[in-house]
């Protein structure tokens, strides 16, 4: 149909648009999709990227809650306002990077918060 | 210039990960199964467990001496590996991945200053961002820049870092001197006592051999490898989607059985697994065959397995199934306890190369009609979960079930077992 109308066009000395180009074509490399993808937001790094639950009230005037998911990029450097995943005996715990102790080390930083209210 | 990137204990490192409090702790996971130690932690190496020992035999070693076990969490270790590629592929996009704890690199488009440091950096990212150690060898060619990787992951002054690039040859035959001939890349179970028998005994030895003898010897094979101990690269990087020769997949039975609808049912899973890695690949058999094997580890051990041969090449779950239960049927021997099924296909061609080819009576039709339902098949499977749609042989008895008492939680691959971060006043 397209090569039809090309040669019709070409008889008339007219230009006939066969369509509106399909962007999506150009994309494939990304899944063909055009939609946004969450990814592209919350997850600069696939690599280092990691994903934990939050357990615990404490800090839901700060807007984090409990079942919140942490999006933890492993690769970015802790800056002392930072929150970040640190292991002590009890298990992965949530702290701010300033308000570690000699040996705590960071296992991640917290890039994310994932609220879901229903 | 090759780099080989090597995880360490690359089972163990990804369990570690999230449980940092298994540092310096002996830990072993094991097979499918928890049949035997396919991973072990430098502890659990010193403590004498071998690479492959029995669970069973090991069992009051491991009670006695306080040995973590895990069991096979392998869609973690996929997930980690995946993230290793991609972070390596950014390095470079000549990347090849060798096997799931180790990948080759083509150095040769990087602008590198010094090889050591940048290998160093590497590590450390590797380290730092995914979380898992690795050694890393550099070198010339392929099979020393493996070389090179072994002594960087056994010599615990070499910060896991070997660079036979800028190094003096008196350094570099030091390590080929250390290197004994069994660990060459390239060297088999076979190979290993003809070169003793030689009186060569390690890779200097090997490097030394004059390549005419080395190709009476092992062939165009033991040429290349001499060639490469000395520098000179034979083996380029292998591309992605390399065509596979065979593929073959085994499972222990959840315990010992002498009941055929068991055997049954655990062949055409396997073969259902098999099958849909062939339509992947649009690939096509023409052999199969399986093996049932009782326990290696009792007495009056017996393996029985059959060959079969498709007139026309097939990747139809169907008559692969068929054929093969059929044959095991006509095997099977109840006064046996059968421990293992292994199904394998080989012969495989491109369904491609058989659609040209016209010397094959073959039913195209009834052929591509298959083809459109299996495609159908795969899916919906790869939509809705491996075992959405299957044939009924492959229907689960209870004994088929796999055992994976000591598994972790699916940490990076299910939604239920995502690790738990507490905040705590």
């Amino acid at each position: 149909m397209d090569e039809s109308l090309g040669a019709m066009a070409d008889g008339d000395g007219v230009s006939v648009h066969s369509g509106f180009p399909n962007p999506a074509l150009d994309r494939r490399g990304q899944g063909g999709r055009l939609a946004l993808d969450l990814n592209q937001l919350l997850v600069k790094h696939p690599s280092s990227t990691y994903l934990f639950r939050v357990a615990g009230h404490h800090w839901s005037d700060q807007g984090i809650y409990d079942g919140d998911v942490a999006v933890i990029d492993r690769a970015r450097a802790a800056r002392p306002a930072d929150i970040v995943i640190v292991w002590r005996p009890e298990g992965s715990t949530l702290c701010r990077r300033r308000q570690l102790t000699a040996e705590d080390e960071v296992w991640g930083v917290v890039t994310a918060t994932i609220h879901q209210y229903v | 210039m090759f780099a080989l990137i090597d995880c360490n204990n690359f089972f163990v490192s990804c369990e570690r990960l999230f449980r940092p409090d298994l540092e310096g702790r002996p830990v072993v996971v094991l097979s499918s199964n928890d049949g035997c130690v396919v991973s072990r932690s430098n502890e659990a190496r010193t403590l004498g467990i071998p690479m492959g020992a029995p669970a069973f035999k090991y069992r009051q070693v491991f009670k006695a001496q306080g040995v973590v076990q895990f069991s096979g969490n392998f869609e973690l270790y996929g997930d980690i590996s995946q993230r290793i590629t991609h972070l390596l592929t950014a390095i470079t996009p000549r990347t090849e991945v060798y096997s799931v704890d180790e990948s080759f690199l083509d150095l040769s488009q990087l602008a590198i200053a010094d090889y050591q440091t940048w290998g160093g950096a590497v590590r450390q990212r590797l380290l730092r961002e995914v979380g898992i150690p690795v050694s890393i060898g550099l070198a010339g060619t392929k099979t020393l820049s493996k070389l090179a990787s072994e002594h960087a992951k056994r010599d615990s002054g070499s910060s896991g870092v070997i660079d036979l690039i800028n190094t003096t040859p008196a350094t570099r035959a030091a390590y080929l001197l250390n290197t004994p001939v069994k660990d060459i890349w390239g060297v088999g179970r076979r190979l290993g006592p003809r070169l003793r028998a030689q009186g060569v005994h390690d890779a200097l030895g090997l490097s030394r051999m004059p390549p005419r003898l080395a190709g009476q010897l092992m062939g165009v094979h033991g040429r290349q490898m001499v060639a490469e101990l000395n520098g000179t690269p034979c083996h380029r990087l292998e591309p992605f989607g390399k065509v596979r020769q065979t593929i073959m997949h085994g499972r222990m039975f959840g315990e010992d059985t002498r009941q055929f609808p068991v055997i049954e049912a655990a062949i055409a899973s396997l073969t259902a697994r098999a099958a849909a890695h062939l339509r992947a690949d649009h690939l096509l058999a023409r052999s199969a065959a399986f093996y049932l094997r009782t326990n290696r580890h009792k007495p009056g051990y017996r393996l029985v397995s059959r060959h079969l041969d498709f007139t026309t090449p097939t990747a139809d779950t169907g008559s692969l199934t068929g054929r093969l239960v059929e044959a095991a049927g006509a095997v099977f021997n109840p006064s046996l306890d059968y421990h293992k099924a292994d199904i394998l296909l080989y012969g495989l061609v491109s369904e491609h190369s058989l659609q040209t080819d016209l010397f094959n009576n073959l039913d195209l039709a009834e052929s591509e009609a298959s083809q459109t339902r299996l495609r159908a098949f795969d899916a919906i499977n790869d939509r809705y979960g491996r075992r959405t749609i299957r044939y009924a042989a492959e229907d689960l008895s209870a004994a088929w079930q796999p055992q994976h008492r000591h598994r972790s939680p699916h940490y990076t691959t299910a939604w239920d077992d995502i690790p738990t971060a507490r905040i705590i006043q």
